[in-house]
């Protein structure tokens, strides 16, 4: 179209930037107002991106549609207002912009909250581009509802309290030490997640969500471990409070329409405080202690009770093996004798005789034998103890002679 | 032409300022007093647009949401004696703005004025608790007592205390100490005893193997004794028994058995006497 490049590349930028620049700067400092003063200003950012973004849509439409006359009314009006002047033109190109500030978008992770003259009206709880009345009849704010937040508790880790890994966290001992049941007291460092559940109450019931939370967690904690003994706070206890803790939390926030739900209770260190640790690990020590003495004692016994059983099984076998000995050879004289009395009784007289002088055949030929005549008187009966202990083969001829 | 658009044009404006000047909205978060010469004339709570007089009246905005109140922690003494170091916080809501404007007028002061009743409150409340009571049993009950009196307390103040909770209950620092060494002693206690029962099973396990030792032998050599008489008595019968048919001649074929056995050796000498049976025929000569 003719005019389109006569009259835009000229005028149109200029007029199109600075009306919305000056509907764009009390928009973006009306926002904080709405926002209050929970709103972080990265979130002010996204709405302000938002609308440029919006402007931008504007703008490439307004272009687009010039060409394929979608906007045929809109083109036709600057047609026949063509005589009358730029104003109309610009009223118009001002009025759509100011409507077009309207449309936001609403991410998947998000919820837009929608108040009229500062009334709450309506909440998008589904993502997408939406649109409300320009400022400053409607405003909205948006708030993150997915993601999940953490508070840590006790400790600090690296800086932002958002890291997932604890480097060079440091310990908060006010937060951190309790009074346990037993009036023992106890170091407990713990992570909060929690997330927005309901925008609009996240928004309007409470003025600080955050430090609300953080404040109600150490209350939830404190009360829950006032109940509980330290021995089980360090031992079994644990998912206990973890679930207790949260479910007292969750009672309290929403007694208060936070619109925030708790996730999860996360124990990171459940401890003695430092200057007990020593006795505690010291009861862990004895504990091990006392398996270790009882092992060794077990150990003892294992060893020498096997050894002891066989002992007494050697004796028992050796008791059998005598016993079995002396009846064996028992049976053997006494048959051996009852055969020698059997051949005996046919010749009694010869057969002693016999045996007899084969006995003292025997004897004397392997003993040492000095006949001596008792009657006789001859010879002293002296014997040299000396010469007997000599060796036999000396002392033989001597003795043979001596007869 | 150009005069009559300066008016209109001068009206126009004046029509805004003065619109702009008497219309204000009101935040979900905010609730409004309108004044006017310092008279309240609307308590506004609704969220919304809303007029008031130009110039003459002015508006006065309040935080509708829940407010926080942290009073300073205080060391208070409880019924059994003990010093505890109580944290408490409350939250609270204007309901009359009207009252609160009068009485506190900003929240600055309604934190200072809440703090010191609250602590008050707190003192008295659990100046009849034990530490026990304040730790777990009766903690609910006390929060809901400070709640009430702070409460009661408050009423003119057009604040409702929403919550009173105790956040910490510790032992002031100069009592931590004696509780530490307390923990100490009694995990002394339990290290000590778990030592001593290590050493106890570990002599009941060792003496009653050594006892499980001896027995075992005991039987052993008890039964081997009786196997062993069982052995002798066998063959002293089987003896007996063969022996005793002809004792003489046994002790004969025993004795020449004795003397092979004992005398038939060359480090043995005997001294026999010609007269010897054995040397009746060396003697007799040639007869038989």
């Amino acid at each position: 179209m003719p005019w389109d490049d006569d009259t835009q590349p000229k005028k149109g930028p200029t007029r199109r930037k600075n009306p919305w620049d000056t509907h764009a700067k009390p928009g973006q400092s009306d926002a904080p107002r709405g926002a209050g003063p929970s709103r972080p200003g990265a979130e002010q950012d996204d709405i302000y991106a938002m609308l440029k973004r919006a402007q931008e849509n504007f703008r490439k439409g307004g272009n687009g549609n010039g060409d394929g006359g979608g906007n045929g009314p809109v083109g036709d009006f600057f047609r026949w207002s063509g005589p009358l002047g730029g104003i109309g033109m610009i009223v118009v190109v001002v009025l759509l912009l100011w409507l077009a500030s309207g449309f936001y978008l609403v991410q998947p992770n998000e919820q837009a909250v929608v108040v009229t003259f500062g009334k709450y009206t309506r909440s998008d709880e589904l993502p997408g581009l939406k649109y409300r009345l320009p400022l400053p009849l409607q405003s909205h704010q948006i708030v993150d509802v997915t993601t999940e937040r953490r508070i840590e508790v006790g400790y600090r880790g690296d800086g932002s309290g958002r890291g997932v890994t604890r480097i060079s966290a440091t310990d908060i001992p006010d937060e951190s030490l309790m009074l346990t049941g037993d009036e023992n007291i106890i170091d407990i460092d713990y992570v909060v997640l929690w997330r927005v559940s309901n925008a609009r109450d996240y928004l309007y019931s409470i003025r600080n969500p955050e430090d609300t939370i953080k404040i109600v967690a150490e209350s939830a904690m404190r009360e829950v471990i006032g109940r509980t003994k330290i021995q089980l706070a360090l031992t079994e206890a644990r998912s206990q409070i973890q679930s207790d803790t949260r479910v007292l939390m969750q009672k309290m926030l929403d007694e208060y329409k936070a619109g925030v739900t708790i996730n999860n209770i996360q124990l990171q260190k459940v401890d003695p405080p430092g200057p007990v640790i020593d006795a505690f690990n010291d009861v862990q020590r004895a504990r091990q202690e006392r398996e270790q003495s009882r092992n060794q004692a077990e150990a003892y016994r294992n060893d020498i009770l096997p050894r002891a059983r066989g002992e007494s099984e050697k004796l028992r076998q050796q008791a059998e093996a005598y016993k079995q000995e002396v009846m064996d050879r028992a049976t053997g004289d006494a048959s051996r004798f009852n055969a020698i009395y059997k051949a005996y009784q046919n010749a009694k007289d010869v057969t002693a005789q016999r045996m007899y002088l084969e006995t003292m055949e025997q004897v004397i030929l392997n003993a040492q034998t000095i006949i001596l005549d008792d009657k006789g008187g001859g010879a002293l009966p002296y014997l040299s103890l000396n010469e007997m202990r000599r060796p036999p083969a000396s002392n033989a001829p001597a003795a043979a002679a001596a007869p | 032409m150009p005069q009559n658009a300066g008016y209109m044009f001068g009206l126009l404006a004046l029509v805004l300022v003065v619109l702009a000047s008497s219309m204000f909205t009101v935040s979900e978060t905010q609730q409004v007093l309108v004044l006017q010469f310092g008279e309240v004339r609307q308590q506004i709570k609704q969220p919304g647009l809303h007029f008031k007089m130009p110039l003459i009246q002015q508006t006065k905005f309040y935080e509708k949401r829940i407010l926080h109140v942290d009073p300073p922690p205080e060391d208070v003494i409880l019924a059994d004696q003990k010093r505890m170091r109580v944290d408490v916080f409350a939250r609270y809501q204007i309901t009359d703005m009207l009252k609160f404007f009068q009485a506190l007028n900003n929240e600055a002061t309604a934190s200072q004025r809440l703090s010191s009743i609250i602590n008050a409150s707190v003192r008295s409340q659990l100046g009849r608790a034990t530490i026990i009571g304040v730790l777990s049993e009766k903690r609910d009950v006390l929060m809901e007592q400070i709640q009430n009196d702070v409460n009661t307390e408050t009423g003119r103040f057009g604040i409702r205390i929403v919550d009173v909770r105790i956040v910490r209950a510790d032992l002031p620092e100069q009592v931590m100490e004696s509780t530490f060494n307390r923990m100490r002693s009694e995990r002394e206690r339990e290290a000590r005893e778990a030592r001593a029962q290590g050493e106890e099973m570990a002599l009941e396990i060792r003496a009653t193997a050594d006892k499980e030792k001896t027995i075992l032998l005991a039987q052993a050599i008890r039964d081997s004794q009786i196997i062993r008489g069982q052995g002798d008595e066998a063959a002293i019968k089987l003896y007996g028994d063969a022996f005793n048919r002809d004792p003489s001649f046994y002790a004969f074929y025993r004795s020449l058995e004795a003397y092979r056995t004992s005398l038939a050796d060359p480090s043995k000498t005997l001294v026999l006497s010609p007269s010897n049976e054995f040397f009746r025929h060396f003697q007799k000569g040639g007869k038989p």
